[in-house]
């Protein structure tokens, strides 16, 4: 085993097989954390955007937070229950790129998809983001490096996802289920110490005023709605993640969508319960946030004073385990964990989504082929680099990137309601059973409210967030989504022109006149020119080029020598090239009939290890490549084992299953040759 | 295509592949020697020629001895051919010529069949 080898096998793990692939799905308590994670851990970030951006009004603008977190939670409420109904009727996994497809068209799927790989990326990007900031809480030597951190968790989650979902799924669920346990227990905990023991609680923050910005000032008119959009759509981050269970629906165990249904069903519950829990406790201990670009700032007495603050998850904590600290680093660290776990939502959507639309076309294919551990490596990969450069370019700032952020997922949202109401309408067109008739009359009218709700969302979310970043996510989504439509098109008409008509198939070529290359005589060279001669062509030459008198002389003496039965043919080369004067050779062959075929063969060295191959084969792969773009030229390499391959052909043996796909050890494609096997020439 | 003017001259040049260069000058050398050219041959006629050999055959050994090479003047090509000979002293690929003899048009090709030839030095 080579060191590359084993640091993979360190890293991902040892392969698995095809037949294993059942072996990956995944039980209700184990899938819950895995596609649930992102959902839920919005709850760490989403009452903090509502708050600081309810900060721009100063103190009274904290006064809507609890009507914003209910509007939140009630499109939650819509956005599940409609998912309900798509996880039943689309259970193959495809989410709203197969519901859009099949009721709208493959505009309308390719735009769904678009958004959501958008969304994917950025899911990653501010999950992580946002648990670097929560991690400032513990780490304070964090502060300043928040992109490079965020960068190389996001390489670690990578490398986690490499392993396979199942693995990720049991490392994943603990603190997932830490994270719920804390934060409802805080909830839980807070409530009963301010209501049941009549305490009075102070959040770190609650001595504070705050001033907003000028133009929220009075509280009336245009700037109380511009206000209440802005904060309601930065809430509404609590939603993304939903549509992972629907895409997620063939990762279950049987009954996959009831499971699945269920799942989601808990989810909704969950997120609701959290994301009320800590608006209640934020309201109730006075708990302050501002905005991190200066537009409001904190006052103590009047006075303007600059205070580094904490999430309100932070705050919370503190406040309420005041006198228990392990309940704050308990809630701290869990929800640490859990906003780098969310981005593992991602991690498990992307790569499905984009084996999907490989499939379809509309992506590389190799996005489609499973890697040594069953997952979709390439969209784990493609992920990861996309998310990483978010991180970097924005450093790791959540408020920056949840600009960005929603309006993919509500695009989606919106889509694939409408989508889904056509489905029911097409469905009850033909359906005769009164009951069934009810069941999708009932499914109809749940996707109709969601459509109108999440349609409703997403016009605010775009109107209120679009000069604030979100027209970045439309420029992407558009760009990917004229990319995708370009690559389609590509495949589309690569397929038509290489599609087999009535005629051509079956025109032989008239003649074929085998031209061998020859740079020296030797084993390789005869190897050629024995096959050449078995091949029995209609005229058979052998070509050398003379770019040295004496090199040439002795080529010419040595093939008389051996008294091949092939004419030589010495050309000259007065600029000492190779490639210009055989071409020109091969192409003059070529112009007498258009219906000749030349088959140009050429002895190949095969070379044990990646220097050697600096030090061979140049011109035949020089001539190769270029031979290629010329009409009914056929290039045959004829392989030569040399000694050293044998280094080449163990490490194949050793990889027999993987050497086909991974470029690099790809030289020598043949595993089963046996070892001893010793050259007849 | 004679141009007279020397700037178009000079930008055609400018323009032109290293081929059409090459074979510029070696029809301007074939003009100095008083040589024919290449592409203004017909059939049956007896010409003097300069150029060079651009790709020289080596028969195998069982069949007739038959020396074979093309012959290239940066007009045209013709291919000599010398009966009863396997190789001859100087005749190599690259080597510059000047050769005479009967030129007949066998399958659309131009030949020359056992001309006199002369090595030119260099």
């Amino acid at each position: 085993m080579n060191a590359t080898d084993f640091m993979k096998r360190l890293l991902v793990g040892r392969k698995l097989s095809s037949a294993q692939l059942g072996e990956t799905l995944l039980p209700k308590r184990i899938a819950l954390p895995v596609f649930a994670s992102d959902a839920l851990s919005s709850v760490a970030y989403a009452p903090d955007e509502i708050l600081l951006t309810l900060s721009l009004a100063g103190i009274a603008g904290f006064a809507f937070s609890w009507q914003i977190a209910l509007a939140v939670a009630v499109v939650m409420f819509i956005v599940v229950l409609s998912y309900r109904q798509t996880v039943h009727a689309y259970p193959s996994g495809g989410g709203d790129y197969e519901v859009a497809t099949v009721n709208l068209g493959p505009s309308a799927g390719l735009t769904v998809a678009s958004a959501l790989l958008v969304d994917y990326v950025l899911t990653v990007a501010v999950s992580v983001s946002s648990g670097v900031q929560n991690a400032k809480a513990i780490f304070p030597f964090i502060a300043g490096y928040e992109g490079v951190w965020a960068a190389g968790l996001i390489l670690l989650l990578m490398a986690m996802n490499l392993r396979g979902v199942r693995e990720s799924g049991s490392v994943f669920a603990i603190p997932t289920y830490g994270f719920m346990i804390g934060v409802l227990g805080m909830t839980v905990w807070g409530l009963f110490r301010i209501f049941g023991l009549n305490e009075h609680l102070q959040a770190p923050t609650a001595g504070y005023g705050v001033i907003g910005a000028p133009f929220y000032d009075d509280l009336t008119g245009i700037a109380l709605m511009v206000l209440v959009a802005r904060s309601f759509s930065s809430g509404c981050a609590a939603l993304t993640g939903v549509e992972a269970i629907s895409n997620g629906v063939p990762a279950f165990r049987e009954p996959k969508s009831k499971n699945a249904a269920t799942t989601l069903a808990l989810l909704g519950g969950i997120a609701i319960t959290m994301l009320g829990g800590i608006v209640a406790l934020a309201n109730l201990t006075g708990l302050k946030l501002i905005d991190p670009d200066g537009h409001s700032v904190f006052t103590q007495n009047g006075v303007e004073v600059h205070v580094e603050h904490e999430t309100a998850m932070g705050q919370l904590a503190r406040t309420i385990f005041d006198t228990f600290p392990f309940g704050f680093y308990f809630v701290i660290a869990m929800t640490m964990i859990i906003l780098f776990l969310a981005a593992n939502t991602a991690f498990n959507g992307f790569p499905v989504l984009g084996s999907i639309l490989a499939k379809d076309g509309f992506l590389p294919r190799a996005l489609h082929t499973r890697g040594d551990r069953l997952a979709f490596s390439n969209g784990i990969l493609m992920l990861a680099m996309a998310a990483i450069a978010l991180v970097l370019i924005y450093n790791a700032s959540v408020t920056a990137l949840i600009q960005l952020y929603v309006v993919g997922v509500f695009v989606s949202f919106t889509i694939s309601q409408f989508g889904m109401m056509l489905h029911w309408t097409r469905h009850l067109k033909t359906e005769k059973d009164p009951k069934a008739r009810a069941t999708m009359m009932r499914s109809r009218v749940i996707n109709a409210i969601g459509l109108t709700g999440t349609g409703l969302v997403l016009v605010i979310v775009l109107a209120a967030k679009f000069i604030y970043g979100a027209y970045l996510a439309v420029i992407a989504m558009a760009a990917i989504f004229m990319l995708m439509r370009g690559i389609r098109n590509h495949y589309t008409k690569v397929a038509r022109e290489t599609a087999v008509g009535p005629m051509d198939a079956r025109l032989l070529p008239s003649r074929v006149r085998a031209v061998i290359m020859v740079q020296e005589v030797n084993k390789p060279t005869m190897r050629a020119v024995n096959f050449a001669r078995a091949t029995r062509a209609s005229s058979i030459e052998a070509v050398t080029v003379s770019i040295d008198d004496a090199e040439t002389r002795a080529t010419v003496a040595s093939w008389d020598a051996q008294d091949l039965e092939v004419p030589l043919k010495v050309i000259a080369s007065p600029y000492r090239e190779v490639t210009g004067p055989f071409l020109n050779y091969v192409k003059g062959l070529r112009s007498d009939n258009p219906r000749d075929v030349v088959c140009v063969y050429i002895p190949e060295y095969i070379v044990g290890h990646w220097w050697e191959q600096l030090l061979h084969n140049q011109t035949g792969l020089i001539l190769k490549t270029r031979l290629n773009f010329m009409q009914g030229v056929m290039v045959t390499s004829v392989p030569y084992q040399l000694a050293s391959s044998q280094y080449a052909i163990d490490r194949a043996q050793r990889n027999v299953a993987a050497a086909w796909r991974r470029p690099g050890t790809g030289q020598v494609r043949m595993g089963d040759r046996p070892r001893d096997t010793t050259e007849p020439e | 295509m004679a141009n007279t003017n020397p700037v178009l001259r000079a930008l055609r040049r400018f323009g032109a592949s290293n081929a059409e260069l090459e074979s510029a000058a070696r029809q301007k050398v074939v003009e100095s020697t008083g040589a024919s050219l290449i592409a203004d041959l017909s059939d049956r006629q007896s010409a003097k020629l300069r150029g060079t050999i651009t790709v020289l055959t080596m028969k195998p050994r069982s069949g007739t001895p038959w020396l074979e090479a093309e012959f290239n003047d940066g007009s045209g090509t013709v291919t000599l051919i010398w009966m009863g000979r396997r190789s001859i002293p100087g005749i190599t690929a690259g080597r510059e010529l000047i050769v005479s003899g009967r030129v007949s048009y066998v399958d659309g090709q131009r030949r020359l069949y056992n001309p006199l030839y002369e090595l030119v030095a260099g």
